[in-house]
């Protein structure tokens, strides 16, 4: 059972970081595009997790009810959107990831003991007409280090 | 008699230290205690009289700053803690303690809403975390703490997200008609202004906020940063200095109130 | 591999192996090891009668390696230098380090030096039973691969050596000085590189700010230096300074203690060259892994040890470093011996070898000798404050390291082989000056231009290395823990640079410690003789500037060399070396602690040719204050109050801010005349102790002009200046240059603000120093200069500072 748990920012509150990577596309003279979107990834897996679980760390623990929206995928089934190409930034097999052991944490402080697995991510929405290698390129340049990290797109 | 303050700390609390001297130089008996203490019941809420959640990065501020702590709170101390909010007890967050504050809705902790979270403190506008000193206002003197303070006075910041972010401005406003809005950002003249004034676009300008009965206070600067005369930000300039700095103020006023609370109870 | 099926014992064939097949082993193995290492390796086992296993050629390798065993400043050198006459001049050192930098120390004898060369940091007194461990180190490679985790972890690694200094001293600041190459211009993929600079720079900002924030230590002082020498070698240096009670000094290590290793548990980060063992990709696990820390579990660990500490739990500690637990545990039972269980390390992964155990490189752990009968106390203290350890073992009593996997034998080798085995690298050193080339005159008519000065002044003060780095220093929290009594950003605004930090160290004492560093690498393509003097004199200034006296300083030296087998480079090194002897000792400050790092060199596959960073050598230097309400900072304080300049100024425009503008190599490095100074240097402590000296700043980069702007950015006032009385030596007078005198970077040299009201008091009692009063503080928010020729330059000081402030942009 995987879900995965989509943190992003409300649409009146400003996202700086999304800002300033729009600023580094520029910079880099990639075509434009309409802008970036930042947030956070969440898996969460678990043989005993159940949908409601689910819900509740999304609403009590991983998101700020006022300036955060989290929306929750169950195994990877997102609807897609066009006109927006998304990409998510893991840490490599082997390399820490401290923010999953405190999920864990948090889960526990909520009741949860269920989740046997965390990961998480950086997740960014690159919004209008851009190509696919345009991403990975900008990507690979600005967001990630493949020593540490690997990338997915939709 | 002794006034017990207990200074709560986790993995990843910084500010426990100092935060504690300054207690004592108040004339408290400051105690340090692991958040996991007080859930095994190893140590009671209920035994001190002041309770402080000092700054830091509380669980490396995963997540977000001060939820993790918040979640902790809240599901593992919720009765303890409304208990002593109740009685009228001090209990101040600052900084990383506001966050957690704001985060498990014990502030503005409005009567009857049980927890509520209504306002929240976001990344600073600035995309970075902020080391300067501001000054403050005080725009309502509601809060007993803030007693003996001058109107607007320096204190030091250190947050990379400590913009405040109310659910909505006519909520802020109802905050600020009832004194809820203890400090504001400003500038040495006392008047609003922006960056770095402002250190992180805090809505409202808001620095600190009480609850509505004035015992729990939160705010982001660090009052025990200025607690001593030497620690401000440019005490070389000045031909004479205070015995204390102006944020020992807070901790005076704390003390006292805890010692007033004692005597009637 | 199946654990359960397979034997853990792995041993590598050896003892027929030809030269020729020992350096292809050695490199197949990413050993690093050379011809003498490998064939004394050979002897040891050939003499045993078998063979060595891969955990045990690990482990020489690790400790036995440049990082660990610093074998080229031990090394013996034979050092040949050409004289100004181009005569050879020959001079033979057994072991370059011992009879420089540490001989200095000897020979002081201060009895305040409490530990040094020994431990993890120089340790010294100060306010009574109070003790200041000091250490500053680099993170060069890791930065450059992956710089958000790489420099992170090196400021982790620093702030481990402090927790395991004595018996664990508190981290009180950090310190961190960068060199790169300037940020414009720079793009991935220029000659193989990786990450672009920009990238590499932000990357380790953010990196060290991290990790410092999250650990609630402070971070106070530090540098960025740019220079295009430093493209595809960046490097990274992290200090932080502990304070820890005298009686915390003094460890040990007792045969039946127990190993208890605590912390984070153990994964296959940072093993070097493990490309050969293709078996550890099965899990998915990558076979070497860049590693990113986690604070927090540092900082848990920390406040969790201290604890145990004052109640005297365990006996000795060390960090787990370089070489992991190989090089702990050895370390720790030198002289004892040690025995070592690895089947209860704690992993984070399974399918891990043995060897990938002991020698693995996950950060954020410590080892302990602990008493038995304390294990029990101890596990409770630490699990309270939920940090993990694990009994590995116990130290023994028999001169050996043994270490176990369940009931196989994966090492058993000598302490004293281990430790005492390596070969003597014998090396050869070469050095001499480079051709003169004289400073650059400007034209007739721009002598005669004043506008031309001005621009030169706005240039400089825009050049990266001399801009305000305010947006940096302000991302990390400097004054946590409520110590920081002088700031690394002073003045009215809190914009003027600081020249040393102080801390204060635990109420009601009002005694504190000041921290500075030097740095010049550029000099080093003139002389690095004189780059090191100028590196231990500017890191003095910085401490005499606020207050400090020289009586009390500690140095730290870390130098970043290229290859030491180049004897062009090993002869930088050496030539260091010397100044670092002859200065230190003139000024009478020991150094405490040092490192070192070389091969920071770039290698063009293409055409085989080498590009070596600049020999650099960074100085941190560290006083205790008594008193620190006697202190002051760079900020002019009072219009209306007279500017000195302290130090004489000299045709030294070589390396300089301004010769880089002119782009030329032409003119003469600043030397150092201790002698001179050392007596202003009193002086001007003593003026400083009696409240006659109300700011002061030293002359550094951009010399005495950057110095008076910043003055007056600090305090945003106004001055004026009269450059024909500011002290020059003759020739410099003759010439009648007013650009060099406002930019030349000679040594020894300080702008003090004293109050009229002092003022007689200030010049009687420095008679006989080279000073004179040169002007006065203004309200005017001008700065204004007359020069030798009377011609009158003006900048507005608004002008002066954004030109500052924005010279380099994030």
């Amino acid at each position: 059972m995987n879900w995965r748990v989509f943190v992003s920012l409300k649409p009146r509150v400003i996202d700086h970081r999304g800002r300033a990577l729009e600023a580094e596309w520029r910079h880099a003279k990639l075509p434009s595009l309409d802008g970036i979107g930042t947030g956070q990834v969440y898996e969460l897996s678990g043989s005993g997790l159940s949908d409601a679980d689910v819900q509740r760390l999304t609403e009590s623990l991983l998101t700020d009810p006022i300036t955060q929206t989290g929306e929750i995928v169950y195994a990877d089934h997102r609807p897609t959107r066009s006109g927006v190409r998304r990409v998510r930034i893991w840490p490599k097999p082997g390399v820490s990831d401290p923010p999953a052991e405190t999920v864990m944490l948090g889960a526990r402080d909520l009741g949860c003991d269920n989740i046997e697995r965390v990961r998480t991510g950086f997740a960014y929405e690159f919004r209008g007409p851009v190509s696919r290698q345009d991403v990975k390129t900008f990507c690979e340049r600005y967001l990630m280090n493949d020593l540490v990290q690997t990338m997915e797109m939709e | 008699m002794i006034v017990r303050a207990l200074v709560i700390r986790c993995a990843g609390t910084n500010c426990d230290e100092e935060t504690a001297w300054s207690l004592e130089e108040a004339g408290a008996q400051p105690d340090r205690v692991h958040v996991n203490r007080l859930v095994r019941g190893e140590k009671k809420l209920q035994d001190y009289d002041i309770v402080v959640i000092p700054g830091g990065f509380s669980y490396g501020d995963d997540i977000a700053s001060g939820k993790v702590l918040a979640n902790q709170l809240l599901n593992r101390l919720r009765s303890p803690l409304e208990e002593f909010v109740k009685s009228g007890r001090p209990l101040l967050g600052i900084c990383n303690g506001f966050q957690v504050l704001v985060k498990c809705g014990l502030l503005p902790g409005l009567d009857g809403e049980d927890f509520r979270i209504r306002v929240t403190l976001a990344e600073n506008d600035s995309g970075r975390f902020e080391c300067r000193w501001s000054y403050l206002k005080v725009a309502s003197r509601r809060c007993p703490f803030v007693k003996g303070l001058p109107s607007v006075f320096p204190l030091p910041v250190a947050h990379g997200e400590g913009k405040f972010v109310p659910e909505s401005s006519s909520f802020l406003t109802a905050l600020e008609k009832r004194g809820q809005v203890v400090f504001k950002y400003a500038d040495a003249h006392g008047r609003l202004a922006g960056y770095p004034w402002n250190p992180n676009g805090s809505v409202g300008h808001v620095a600190g906020l009480c609850n509505p009965a004035g015992n729990v206070l939160g705010l982001m600067p660090h009052p025990e940063r200025h607690a001593f005369p030497h620690q401000h930000s440019h005490w070389t300039r000045l031909s004479r200095q205070p015995e204390h700095g102006v944020g020992f103020q807070i901790f005076k006023n704390m003390v006292r109130h805890a010692m007033e609370w004692k005597e009637r109870n | 591999m199946n654990p359960a099926a397979a034997t853990h014992r792995i041993e590598i064939g050896f003892a027929d192996r030809s030269p020729d097949e020992l350096m292809e082993l050695s490199r197949g193995r990413g050993l690093s090891l050379n011809l003498p290492e490998m064939a004394a390796i050979q002897k040891y086992f050939n003499a045993l009668g078998r063979d060595p296993t891969d955990a045990e050629l690990e482990t020489l390798a690790q400790t036995w390696s440049e990082h660990c065993n610093h074998k080229s400043f031990r090394a013996s050198v034979t050092h040949t230098e050409k004289d100004e006459l181009g005569m050879d001049r020959c001079r033979k050192y057994k072991n370059l380090l011992k009879e420089t930098i540490m001989r200095v120390t000897e020979e002081l004898r201060r009895p305040w030096c409490v530990s040094v060369f020994k431990d993890n940091a120089g340790i010294v007194s100060y306010d009574g039973d109070r003790a200041i461990a000091f250490k500053v180190e680099t993170h060069n490679h890791p930065s450059a691969l992956e710089p958000y985790g790489g420099a992170g972890t090196g400021l982790g690694g620093v702030i481990r050596d402090i927790m395991g200094a004595g018996l664990g001293a508190r981290p009180i600041a950090s310190t961190d000085v960068f060199c790169f190459a300037p940020l414009q211009g720079q793009k991935r993929g220029d000659r193989g590189r990786r990450l672009s600079t920009r990238r590499i720079f932000h990357g380790v900002v953010s990196g060290v700010r991290d990790y410092g924030n999250r650990m609630g230590i402070p971070t106070v002082n530090g540098a960025v230096y740019f220079d295009e020498d430093f493209a595809d070698n960046p490097l990274v240096f992290c200090g932080t300074v502990g304070i820890l009670p005298v009686s915390a000094v003094h460890k040990e290590v007792r045969p039946g203690d127990r190993i208890v290793m605590v912390g984070g548990r153990v994964g296959r980060d940072g093993i070097h060259g493990a490309t050969f063992s293709s078996d550890s990709l099965s899990d998915g696990i990558p076979s070497s892994v860049v590693q990113i820390g986690n604070p927090i579990v540092q900082k848990k660990m920390m406040d969790a040890l201290l604890q145990a500490r004052d109640r005297r739990l365990y006996r000795g500690v060390t960090d787990c470093g370089a070489g992991g637990l190989s090089s702990a545990v050895g370390e720790m039972g030198a002289e004892t011996g040690a025995s070592v269980s690895l089947e209860r390390v704690p992993l984070k992964y399974t399918g891990l070898t043995p060897w990938e155990i002991w020698l693995s490189e996950s950060q954020e752990r410590m080892v302990l000798a602990v008493p038995p009968e304390n294990m029990d106390e101890l596990r409770l203290l630490l699990s309270d404050e939920d940090v993990e350890c694990s009994d590995i073992g116990e130290f023994t009593d028999d001169g050996r390291l043994r270490v176990n996997y369940r009931d196989e034998r994966i090492v058993d080798l000598k302490m004293s082989f281990l430790h005492d085995g390596v070969p003597k690298r014998q090396l050869k050193s070469f050095w001499s000056p480079p051709p003169q080339k004289a400073f650059p005159n400007p034209t007739l008519r721009a002598l005669r231009d004043s506008t031309h000065l001005q621009s030169i002044l706005m240039k400089v003060l825009a050049a990266p290395t001399v801009a305000s780095k305010e947006w940096i220093i302000r991302q990390y929290d400097h004054e946590v823990q409520g110590r920081t009594v002088l700031k690394p950003l002073v003045g009215v605004q809190q914009r003027g640079p600081g020249d040393a930090a102080v801390l204060r160290g635990d109420p009601p004492s009002m005694a504190g410690v000041a921290v500075s560093n030097g740095l010049c690498p550029h000099f080093s393509r003139w002389d690095p003789y004189w780059m090191a003097a100028s590196a231990i004199d500017e890191s003095i200034r910085n401490l005499i500037a606020v207050g400090a006296r020289l009586d009390r300083v500690a140095l730290l030296d870390n130098f970043c060399g290229g290859d030491p087998q180049t004897p062009k480079c090993m002869g930088e090194l050496v030539r260091a070396a010397q100044a670092c002897y002859d200065v230190a000792l003139a000024y009478g400050t020991p150094f405490i602690s040092g490192k070192d790092s070389l091969n920071n060199q770039f290698v063009d596959r293409a055409s085989g040719g080498k590009r070596s960073i600049p020999t650099t050598l960074l100085v941190s230097a560290i006083a205790g204050v008594d008193d620190i309400r006697r202190l002051i900072t760079m900020d002019f304080k009072r219009a209306g109050n007279w500017i000195y300049v302290l130090g004489t100024t000299r045709d030294e425009l070589g390396g300089s801010q301004y010769g880089r503008l002119l782009n030329t190599p032409g003119g003469e490095v600043p030397r150092l005349d201790p002698k001179e100074t050392i007596v202003l240097y009193e002086r001007l402590s003593e003026a400083i102790h009696r409240g006659w000296v109300v700011s002061c700043h030293d002359c550094s980069d951009g010399g005495l002009g950057v110095a008076l702007a910043e003055m007056a950015i600090g305090g945003a006032m106004g001055l004026h200046v009269d450059l024909d009385r500011v002290p020059v030596s003759p020739d410099l007078k003759a010439q009648e240059r007013d650009d060099k005198i406002l930019f030349s970077e000679s040594n020894g040299r300080f702008v003090a603000e004293v109050p009229s009201t002092q003022a007689r008091r200030f010049e009687g009692h420095l008679q006989g120093v080279s000073f004179a009063r040169v002007g006065q503080v203004r309200e005017n928010g001008r700065i204004d200069m007359v020069g030798l020729t009377r011609g009158k330059y003006s900048w507005s000081l608004r002008q002066v500072e954004t030109a500052w402030r924005e010279g380099l942009t994030p």
